[in-house]
């Protein structure tokens, strides 16, 4: 009997949050699969299509642009963040004077904001690397990386993983931590280099947060979004449009509600699979000590 | 069963609890004496001061109206939210382009055909604001009240200085350029990360080389705009020679900048530019002129648009809303708010064309206006990426397809009502 009301005061605790989830989320999604089936404008009267527009959606030459470009985008950035990541961890959590100081200093990043980061970068790409340019005679730097098609995603990735390589090292630091001395010195004493220590036990052993590191990341750069609209805005010539930038721009703005609602329940789905596909996989191969 | 019976009122008590907090938000914003609290939204942030003093003024003379102004950047956005959340403001400040269709089109704007004052509207600018509705609907939804003009900005002072001619012709805007360029100055300063920025000449250059109907026809699958768009296409490329070095990497604030400091002589945007360049240098002495497209010069119109006009979007406060547009309108009002936003009136009477468009004068007086074109492109047919990908690539096959695709899928909800 005990532990039934138990169970009903846990229930009761939960049931606020409950509430909250499913009033902003649950109730926002459902209501977006609703309206990917009209084509409303967001305002106003509406009709049914039924599923015409993600017929439409499949045809349509920008929205595939901007699902290509995420997936580049989100792929090259999480391995760049990762490495680099992963090399200031080992970096910060060996004996360095003033750790606690570099600690500080390459966690700064996380706490401005997307957008401010994205308003600097965008200045520095702009006015300061192209005199710089001018200044070595490089022909490649003396125009605005921003202003190119072909490299303005890359300039969009420098920015986003400077910003994002802060958190994870965090993550990956922690992890270290979790490493017991005794691992090392018994490496030590069976001749072990620093290679071979991190490469059969650091990494293996942190493998939980390179899991962790790797969900978050691509999560987080699939929606790519404040970056995009400080430094380019879609631009030029639609090529760094993001999905999520796509859908707000048109589907707000562009008053194609509906229709972006399609393609935001597509998003979705393939978010959830990806992340999905990649806990299995990557759960594999952690190792327990 | 009593501990149930407390459990289940805790619970009831908590639930009124939450649900007061929120109904407590939603309310906050409402007005508690009897003052009647008119809401405007507000597109054009570069007019807040101007209109906050009138509103001040307004305020004063009736002394019952409380009028909140608000000003976001992004405003279209904001109001389409609003809309969602059934929650309009009385009157929008609207710009006439293709949102404000939509508006009509859904139903979201008051009908004011008996409001009197219509009839100190100037009948061009009545009938533009007609043209823009997607379906012609009956009924007036809006009181047209500023025009703007697009055309070429330039620099009075490098002009005077290097005894340079105002164009008429194509062939003589073409040889300024090049008198310009070897003179040792930038012509223009092109724009180009913002794209949109783009629009503005390509809106003088197909205004005067396409028809109006051009939009109905392709939409009725009549025509296409390949068939069209080639000639402005290959105009504005020819004027991108003229520009700085790198023109795609400069924003609309570089630009504007730029062209206050005197690094280029000329600036292809509209005056709906001009408060933000004097914002940087208050002394410029600055021009405005037609973008000379043809080469007879009879023929060639001014693009020029409505660039501010009021809405009713809620009929609850229906008489104080037309009376403050009726304060708006006064003639006295009307000069100074043109005078101080350099605008052209849509009110009829004797408004002085402000000094920094003299030039554009003759367009107004004889009704040689054009609408812009992108007032009539649906908003989310990306118009400047497509011309900024064609500048940057230089293909212009691929530009014109792209239009004619994008065109058809932003439409294809109207396509799809009118061929059935």
């Amino acid at each position: 009997m005990k532990k039934v009301k138990l169970g009903k005061t846990y229930k009761l605790f939960v049931l606020p949050i409950l509430i909250c989830f499913f009033a902003f989320n649950t109730f926002p999604l459902i209501n977006a699969v609703v309206y990917s089936l009209t084509d409303s404008r967001g305002f106003g009267d509406f009709n049914w299509v039924g599923f015409q527009n993600y017929f439409d959606m499949f045809k349509d030459s920008r929205i595939l642009n901007s699902y290509l470009f995420t997936f580049k985008f989100a792929i090259t950035a999480t391995i760049i963040v990762n490495v680099i990541s992963i090399c200031l961890a080992v970096l910060l959590n060996s004996k360095i004077k003033g750790k606690s100081f570099f600690r500080g200093l390459y966690f700064l990043p996380n706490i401005l904001g997307g957008l401010v980061v994205g308003y600097v970068f965008n200045f520095f790409f702009t006015f300061i690397l192209p005199s710089f340019g001018k200044l070595i005679g490089n022909e490649f730097l003396s125009t605005s990386l921003l202003s190119n098609e072909s490299t303005a995603w890359f300039a969009i990735i420098i920015c986003t993983a400077w910003q994002a390589i802060a958190f994870n090292t965090i993550i990956y630091i922690s992890g270290l931590q979790t490493i017991p001395g005794d691992v090392y010195e018994a490496a030590a004493i069976d001749g072990a280099g620093p290679w071979q220590k991190f490469w059969h036990i650091s990494f293996p052993l942190i493998a939980p947060f390179f899991t962790i590191n790797m969900v978050l990341c691509m999560k987080n750069f699939l929606m790519a979004f404040d970056q995009i609209v400080a430094m380019t805005g879609g631009g030029p010539n639609s090529s760094t449009e993001s999905i999520s930038y796509l859908i707000y721009k048109t589907g707000l703005s562009g008053s194609q509600f509906g229709y972006q609602c399609a393609n935001s329940v597509i998003y979705f789905i393939v978010i959830v699979l990806i992340s999905v596909f990649q806990m299995k996989f990557l759960n594999k191969r952690e190792v327990q000590l | 069963m009593k501990k149930q019976w407390i459990r289940i009122i805790s619970f009831i008590m908590m639930i009124c609890m939450i649900s007061m907090v929120s109904i407590g938000c939603g309310r906050s914003n409402q007005d508690s004496g009897k003052k009647v609290t008119i809401n405007i939204l507000n597109y054009k942030r570069e007019t807040v001061d101007i209109l906050q003093k009138m509103i001040d003024k307004f305020e004063k003379e009736n002394p019952n109206i409380h009028i909140q102004m608000d000003s976001p950047s992004d405003a279209m956005t904001i109001l389409k939210t609003r809309l969602v959340k059934e929650n309009p403001p009385d009157i929008a400040i609207l710009g006439g382009e293709r949102s404000y269709a939509d508006f009509v089109d859904a139903d979201t704007i008051v009908d004011i055909s008996d409001y009197k004052g219509l009839d100190k509207v100037k009948d061009v600018y009545k009938d533009m604001a007609k043209q823009l509705e997607l379906s012609k609907k009956k009924g007036t939804y809006c009181v047209p009240y500023a025009a703007n003009a697009a055309g070429v900005l330039y620099n009075r002072d490098m002009f005077k200085k290097y005894g340079w001619k105002i164009p008429e012709t194509w062939d003589e805007f073409i040889s300024l350029c090049k008198q310009i360029k070897s003179d040792g100055e930038t012509p223009f300063y092109f724009m180009l990360k913002d794209s949109w920025t783009g629009i503005t000449p390509w809106n003088a250059l197909a205004a005067n080389l396409t028809s109006t109907t051009i939009y109905d026809e392709v939409n009725q699958g009549k025509d296409s705009f390949s068939n069209h768009y080639g000639e402005p296409a290959k105009k504005l490329k020819e004027l991108l020679k003229y520009g700085q070095k790198d023109p795609f990497a400069y924003s609309y604030n570089d630009g504007t900048t730029a062209f206050s400091k005197g690094d280029s002589a000329m600036l292809l945007t509209g005056n709906f530019a001009i408060p933000q360049i004097r914002s940087t240098n208050s002394d410029i002495n600055l021009g405005a002129f037609t973008l000379p497209v043809l080469n007879d010069a009879s023929k060639t119109k001014l693009v020029s648009g409505i660039d501010v006009m009021f809405s009713v979007m809620k009929a609850d406060h229906k008489k104080e809303c037309l009376k403050f547009i009726d304060f708006m309108l006064q003639d006295e009002n009307v000069a100074t708010y043109m005078k101080q936003s350099s605008s052209v009136s849509c009110i009829k009477g004797k408004f002085p064309v402000p000094v920094d468009l003299k030039e554009m004068e003759k367009y107004f007086n004889n009704n040689r206006v054009v609408d812009f074109p992108d007032h009539h492109y649906p908003a989310d047919l990306p118009a400047g990426d497509m011309i900024q990908g064609y500048l940057m690539n230089n293909d212009m096959q691929t530009f014109l397809n792209k239009f004619d695709t994008e065109w058809k899928k932003s439409n294809r909800n109207l396509i799809r009502k009118l061929q059935k």
